[in-house]
């Protein structure tokens, strides 16, 4: 829910600052094309507001972060456990809020990562469930701990290509941003 | 007439890239169609906001962060109406959404950003074929750039894509209503319970429906009800006793006895939910799925891209251009005071919640924000 009331705002003046003024700090005349520039700079954030249009499809009645079901919740306790730090921008898993709320990396690049940590999370979840043999029951929240360890291997596998998808968007937002200046 | 930008809208967003360009040596002119009065003097109920890092960086960019640090309440997790709590990373901070438009276009007026009250874009306003705006006194600017930060049915981005005027005006079917818990109702709540997100979730056949309640300094908790509108008007109508089974539906729905603490009830049926309805969400839950996002939501003004005169839709208006969700960022004529008296800290009068202005980083939010939080939260008990 705090998407409604926060990320709106916080996106809102992101893109006024990192789509707009921050290129000011860049070296050279304001000439016409510094000014076509920032329109192009602009618009390339245009996946970040989308990404609000997703929390508000997702979390509108839930007002959780978009896995709010007791043994997604569960998967994810234990791997931010184990895969959080202290600078989230060092961080391999937060919860979508935190992402969302209090990382520099721009929403473009973390709704990617909030897609892909999601898909994870499903593919763990689902892996427990069928160890559970299905049925009633078998999303239950409370994890084993063989249970939590399936986890921790799954979710080790799959941490690495996260922080690489994260830090190769990135590079890729900065490079796009920076064309559009040339 | 030398005016390098002119941005529509003196909202948060408008406001702020007012003042920012205005510090990177342009000239700027501001026209809000909502009178003076309405901005600064009566604003009119409003909904409180979530502040995070993005939007503080931002704040901290144009300099306007330190002037809003004792304004800001720190608010340490979700807190359920059952007790149960869910930490956040870092505190989001409250803050009341006139509030911060008022202390922003204080610091812009105070740069030399020029503004102009009850004048938003109007047809003609701006020659398309030459870039060129006319402002209040009759004569035209040819701005380097005009920004639309004139909210989700604002005109600038239609102006710039007039095939798209559909798109910023679809409305979802779930809307937003203020209401509040007064001081008086929070009087007995500890600092730890005050300091925080807080969430009614709607019981039974209301579980679809939801209330967040956002603090305020002057003791009391801003609450927005989030439910169908179409249904409210109707459920609630004046002449039928609407007021009586609107606190029943409060004290059905939810814990916590806010159909004998809620304020506001009165004033929401006997006005129809206009605000509500004027406060839409727009973009989320459509009844059919949402068109893709653009390409490009920008153009340029003057028929070619060489001829200068960009334009650019911020804040609310680009959120809808995308696609998005918007929210407390048009949230309309909605009826509480703007809180200038309390702005500064000295003026809390439940000095045993949090002080912000005790805890807050003393210069820049960025370059303090992890030491001060992200190891512990030992600055709770001060």
């Amino acid at each position: 829910m705090e998407q409604f009331l926060g990320l709106a705002v916080n996106l809102g003046l992101e893109g006024a600052h990192r789509g707009f003024l921050e290129h000011w700090a860049r070296a050279g005349e304001k000439d016409d094309a510094f000014w076509r520039g920032l329109v192009r700079a602009r618009n390339h954030l245009n996946a970040g507001a989308k990404a609000l249009q997703h929390a508000s499809t997702l979390n509108a009645a839930s007002m959780r972060d978009g896995c709010d079901d007791p043994l997604g919740k569960a998967v994810r306790a234990v791997l931010e456990a184990k895969h959080g730090t202290a600078d989230i921008e060092d961080s391999a898993f937060e919860s979508t809020h935190d992402w969302w709320s209090f990382c520099n990396v721009t929403l473009k690049v973390v709704e990617a990562v909030v897609e892909a940590q999601d898909e994870t999370v499903r593919t763990i979840k689902e892996a427990i469930k069928d160890a559970r043999g299905g049925g009633d029951g078998a999303d239950a929240g409370a994890l084993r701990e063989e249970e939590k360890q399936t986890v921790l291997a799954m979710g080790a596998a799959a941490m690495g290509p996260l922080v690489a998808q994260r830090a190769q968007l990135a590079k890729e937002h900065q490079e796009t941003v920076q064309a559009c200046f040339a | 007439m030398a005016i390098d930008a002119v941005v529509y809208g003196a909202g948060p967003v408008g406001a702020a890239v007012a003042l920012g360009l205005q510090q990177r040596g342009h000239r700027v002119c501001v026209r809000e169609k909502r009178t003076e009065h309405q901005v600064v003097i009566d604003a009119g109920k409003s909904i409180n906001l979530s502040l995070s890092t993005r939007g503080c960086a931002m704040l901290t960019e144009i300099g306007a962060y330190a002037d809003l640090q004792s304004t800001l309440i720190p608010m340490v997790s979700r807190r359920f109406s059952d007790g149960s709590t869910e930490s956040y990373r870092e505190p989001l901070l409250s803050i009341n959404r006139n509030l911060l438009t008022i202390k922003l276009i204080q610091a812009a007026e105070a740069a030399g950003v020029k503004f102009e009250y009850g004048t938003g874009y109007a047809p003609g306003d701006v020659d398309v074929a030459t870039g060129s705006v006319r402002l209040d006194d009759g004569l035209r600017c040819k701005p380097r750039v005009i920004v639309g930060c004139d909210g989700v049915h604002g005109k600038v981005a239609k102006l710039i894509n007039p095939g798209e005027a559909e798109r910023s005006s679809r409305a979802s079917e779930w809307g937003y209503y203020e209401l509040s818990l007064p001081p008086e109702a929070t009087a007995d709540m500890s600092k730890d319970v005050f300091n925080n997100f807080h969430i009614w979730s709607g019981r039974g056949r209301w579980s679809a429906e939801f209330i967040v309640g956002l603090p305020n300094h002057d003791g009391s908790i801003t609450l927005t009800l989030f439910a169908l509108m179409s249904d409210m008007e109707a459920r609630y109508a004046a002449a039928d006793g609407g007021a009586d089974k609107f606190r029943q539906y409060l004290g059905e729905a939810y814990e916590g006895g806010l159909d004998m603490l809620a304020t506001g009830i009165d004033e929401a049926v006997a006005g129809g939910f206009h605000s509500m309805l004027g406060g839409a969400l727009l973009g989320g839950r459509h009844s059919s799925p949402p068109p893709p996002p653009r390409a490009s939501a920008v153009g340029t003004l003057g028929g070619s891209p060489h001829s200068g005169g960009a334009a650019v839709p911020l804040g609310a208006q680009w959120e809808a251009e995308a696609g998005a969700t918007s929210l407390g960022q048009s949230c309309g004529p909605c009826g509480f005071p703007p809180q200038a008296s309390s702005a500064s800290g000295s003026t809390i009068t439940n000095s045993w919640r949090v002080s912000w202005a005790a805890v807050a980083p003393s210069s820049s939010y960025l370059a303090t924000r992890r030491s001060a939080w992200s190891s512990s939260w030992d600055w709770l008990s001060t």
